[in-house]
């Protein structure tokens, strides 16, 4: 240990006001979670996260399917995809090697939908996506040929 | 000596100052002579006289720093000296043992009597010689810090991080006493040394230094854990203070005339000054002020994606620090993310990339239990209002070593405040489970029963670690311990989770770093 010897610099500044409680919940994301956090959200404007907030029934939390894919050298697996329009989790296995993966999804006949990134060396990641009905094609950014074609009904 | 052996026949006593068998200085009496031997290398250089138990009563073996000469000394009332051999300090002295010795050897004296010593002392110079020049090391940079927080101004933590894979030592071009932390004024016009990392200080590759401010409501993480058993207490501490939403900077050296930005190791501070010190005591156009509000708060570097645990460092402060606080609030405008303070010092634990986390069960996907497991049970009062993820991987010891304290910091995660379409996660404690039908062999070989699939396993807790107290849950930089009853041996693995409460649903992310001790 050291001890240094005093510093008489500070000047101190405590006339500042407490304003660490006034967050915004973002409440356009809750609104679309479950009709019960939607009511709720409209009410609490000024949510501090530490705050309990009503107890949902697991019935009515939104529990998203999970859609993996895995990528190998090969391309996707699997390399088509059938599963109801709606909101579902996408996760990726990456097996190929390719150390950084971009992912672009296109509307069969519509062009681009978007793009997305897969972080590297995350622990766990996934990617809410919400499909109209249709078919797409989710590609990876530097190789196109890897190709796997999602029919949402 | 207060009283020697016989001299007669193989018997003596000696007084020795060794750095190994090769390397020592030795005044030895026996058979009637007094020997002085410098032993450099294994090179033997020295000198007999004919031992007079009075006249050699008092035996000296002094340094001289100035000439880095070695006197071999004697006297008959411990005043007056008289040196009876030199030589050259041709090793380093700066780890000897000190070695007093008796005894007899062979059959040639049968009653050697018995050695007396007294009045050992160890006595250091008064006036040290000032450290040796060196080039110093660069890899050094302020990785954490705060200049206020829940106990007020005074509750301050700098801490400081070896970006290199190596040990380095502390040492300067210019021969000053260290490197020297100096903070600017809140005006920007002065600053002045806080303290000073002696030279000679060695911090680990990887490793971090703590410094902490000492004053009365100083700092208060003392009690957030560091290596099995010790706490994150400060390896340096200071009074006095810095003041709010100023800046600091490290320097290669303690002279102050040389507080340059050549001779600038790191720096960090706030926008909202300009002018020469300002700009020497931050790096870009700096941080956004936070007022002057108390606060569970830190800034540290951000980890990026893929860095495998290295910190952020581009010169830039604004993009290299994230402004973390438990309770992801606004300070003077400025937001914060939800996180924690993790002070780190010489004996927390380190960064080991070479810890993988490979899946629990390999044969099914990472998205699906056991890998990760979604509880939709609501439980609000755990941050929890949408359910729980568990995470859940099996983290290998390839260190070569065993670990004996092991831990994950959180280095990136969707959590409070987040955009719609966002999860909002909280880190929790979480308790051991058991898991059956898992089919992945590797696992069953090392933890399963039976040693084959299908196979139950152990998948352990992780706790929370406080201080500080984290009512919001777990954000960045929280870090969560698994108690390991014993070392985990090298080659060994175990299955731990994390376990996330859902305060919001959607897209997530989630990034740790293993930091393990042996």
């Amino acid at each position: 240990m050291y001890t240094l010897g005093p510093r008489p610099l500070r000047v101190w500044n405590e006339g500042g006001r407490l304003f660490s409680l006034a967050l915004l919940v973002n409440l356009i994301g809750a609104m679309f979670v479950t009709p019960n956090w939607r009511a709720e959200a409209f009410i609490d404007l000024t949510r501090n996260p530490a705050d309990a907030t009503t107890s949902v029934s697991a019935s009515a939390i939104e529990a998203l399917d999970d859609m993996t894919l895995t990528i190998r050298e090969s391309g996707f697996e699997p390399s088509e995809v059938t599963r109801p329009a709606g909101k579902f989790l996408l996760s990726v296995d990456n097996k190929s090697g390719v150390a950084q993966i971009t992912l672009r999804l296109s509307r069969v006949g519509s062009g681009h939908v978007r793009d997305i990134v897969v972080p590297k060396d995350a622990t766990d990641w996934a990617e809410e996506l919400d499909l109209q009905p249709g078919m797409y094609d989710l590609t990876e950014l530097n190789h196109p040929n890897w190709n796997c074609r999602i029919t949402v009904n | 000596m207060a009283e020697t052996v016989s001299q007669a026949g193989w018997v003596e006593n000696f007084l020795q100052v060794a750095l190994d068998s090769q390397n020592y200085y030795l005044i030895s009496a026996g058979a009637t002579s007094i020997l002085f031997r410098s032993m450099v290398g294994g090179v033997n250089d020295q000198s007999v006289l004919t031992y007079d138990p009075n006249l050699y009563r008092h035996w000296r073996v002094r340094h001289d720093q100035s000439s880095n000469a070695v006197s071999f000394e004697t006297s008959a009332d411990g005043d007056a000296w008289t040196t009876r051999k030199t030589a050259t300090a041709a090793f380093s002295l700066t780890a000897v043992k000190f070695y007093l010795m008796a005894g007899a050897w062979g059959t040639g004296n049968g009653n050697p009597g018995a050695a007396k010593y007294d009045n050992f002392q160890f006595i250091a110079s008064s006036t040290p010689l000032p450290p040796p020049s060196c080039t110093p090391p660069t890899s050094l940079i302020i990785s954490e810090f705060r200049f206020r927080g829940s106990g007020g101004p005074a509750d301050e933590f700098i801490e400081f991080y070896n970006n290199s894979d190596s040990a380095i030592t502390v040492c300067t071009a210019d021969q000053s006493s260290g490197w020297a932390l100096a903070a600017r004024s809140a005006d920007g016009t002065s600053a002045s040394t806080l303290f000073v990392i002696p030279a000679g200080t060695i911090i680990p590759g990887r490793g971090h230094f703590l410094a902490v401010n000492d004053s009365p409501d100083g700092y208060s993480l003392k009690d957030y854990a560091a290596g099995a058993g010790s706490n994150a207490t400060g390896d340096l501490i200071y009074t006095g203070g810095i003041e709010d939403n100023s800046g600091i900077a490290l320097f290669k050296t303690s002279n102050s005339s040389n507080f340059t930005t050549a001779n600038r190791l790191d720096a960090v501070g706030f926008t909202g000054s300009s002018g020469a010190i300002p700009d020497l005591y931050r790096e870009g156009s700096g941080l956004n002020p936070i007022g002057s509000i108390n606060g569970e708060y830190t800034f540290v570097r951000n980890i990026p994606n893929g860095s495998g645990g290295v910190p952020s460092d581009t010169n830039n402060n604004s993009s290299d620090f994230l402004f973390l606080s438990t309770n992801g609030g606004v300070f003077g405008g400025t937001a914060s993310k939800l996180g924690a303070p993790g002070p780190e010092n010489l004996f927390s634990p380190i960064v080991r990339s070479v810890m993988p986390l490979l899946f629990v069960d390999d044969t099914v996907t990472g998205s699906v239990p056991p890998n990760r497991v979604r509880d939709l049970t609501s439980d609000p009062a755990n941050n929890s209002t949408y359910g729980t993820l568990s995470i859940r991987r099996r983290v290998v010891n390839n260190t070569g070593t065993s670990v004996t304290r092991l831990r994950f910091r959180i280095t990136g995660i969707t959590t409070f405040p987040v955009p719609s379409g966002t999860a909002d996660m909280r880190a929790r404690t979480s308790t051991a489970v058991t898991i059956s039908n898992v089919n992945d062999a590797n696992t069953c070989a090392t933890l399963g029963t039976p040693s084959y699939p299908p196979c139950s396993v152990t998948v352990q807790g992780t706790t929370l670690e406080r201080p500080p107290g984290q009512p919001s849950g777990g954000g960045y930089n929280s870090t969560l311990m698994v108690t390991l009853p014993q070392p985990l041996a090298a080659g060994a693995s175990l299955n731990v989770q994390w376990l996330l409460g859902l305060q919001q649903t959607g897209s997530f992310q989630f990034f740790i770093i293993v930091e393990a001790l042996p």
